[in-house]
């Protein structure tokens, strides 16, 4: 999977709430490794990383919780087939709350297949950064993106 | 099945697991945070948008070609653009984290943008956080459903 991760992390998300370099940093391999799980279909990384009151909102439209994001395994095997290069990055944090918001282009193979715009929520729980919200929303540009197929 | 009638399916599945009872107290507090955001925007009542939105306040949403719309550019759309007849909050899901709280909301809005029919149902999700004893949005994605 073609990862391209923004290196330079905004120093302030904002004039009123300054991320910190290292709660940035932590953010961010947090936002880094739930790629690759989630796009893996880690097991793993869903017991260890995935918060149980985790709440996706695909940008198909469809809304899950945690069970029912791992289950979905259709969706996972399209995902599979995907290189992905992340863009426009923003983090922020609010207490033990992180939102990264960004944009994201998909590949199949070298073909431009789609783009969405993301938010991602992640909460502080035990000094770990669990995954805990996700939204995404095809980008008023973008081509149609394969459809998932029915179960 | 059709990928888009299960899809349906199952987000309805997921809302009745989870709002086919009545708010809790929570739930409630945070439905009339954001009626009243909403209808400060319908009625076009700058002074009022301008205290619950933060000044950090980001929004991501398909209309846009990818980049975050900002407090001050938000402001000018909602007050100069968009022309709200009415919206509903058909449900609404909240979770706590200290004094941060985080949204999903299926919403419903009757408008249009420059005359332009903008009627239709999405789901969001935003986040507010306690500043002072005021509670301030500072963040809300947007994602429109497929009109049935």
């Amino acid at each position: 999977m073609l990862m391209t991760m923004i290196c330079i992390v905004s120093c302030s998300a904002s004039a009123q709430t300054p991320v910190s370099g290292s709660t940035a940093k932590e953010l961010e391999e947090a936002e880094s490794k739930m790629f690759v799980g989630i796009l893996h279909h880690n097991a793993d990384y869903f017991k260890d990383y995935v918060a149980s009151d985790y709440i996706t909102i695909n940008a198909d439209g469809i809304m899950a919780d945690k069970e029912q994001t791992y289950a979905d395994s259709s969706r996972f095997k399209i995902l599979n087939d995907f290189s992905w290069k992340l863009s426009d990055k923003k983090i922020r944090a609010y207490g033990d709350v992180g939102i990264i918001t960004g944009r994201a282009r998909i590949y199949m193979k070298d073909d431009f297949a789609a783009e969405f715009l993301y938010t991602a929520i992640f909460v502080k729980d035990h000094q770990k950064w669990m995954f805990t919200g996700w939204q995404g929303t095809m980008s008023k540009d973008s081509p149609k993106p394969p459809s998932i197929p029915s179960k | 099945m059709k990928p888009f009638l299960f899809s349906v399916l199952v987000t309805f599945s997921l809302f009745q697991q989870t709002f086919g009872q009545n708010k809790t107290k929570t739930e409630q507090q945070f439905f009339d945070l954001e009626t009243n955001w909403m209808n400060a925007w319908k009625n076009k009542d700058e002074a009022t948008v301008r205290k619950i939105i933060a000044d950090d306040f980001a929004l991501t949403s398909g209309l846009t070609a990818g980049e975050l719309v900002y407090k001050e550019t938000w402001i000018e759309h909602a007050m100069h653009g968009f022309d709200c007849q009415s919206f509903s909050i058909d449900t609404i899901k909240v979770r706590m984290y200290g004094n941060t709280a985080v949204l999903n909301i299926w919403w419903h809005q009757v408008a249009t943008i420059n005359g332009k029919d903008w009627s239709g149902s999405a789901l969001l999700t935003d986040v507010w956080v306690k500043k002072n004893d005021e509670w301030q949005v500072v963040a809300r994605h947007a994602t429109p459903l497929p009109k049935k």
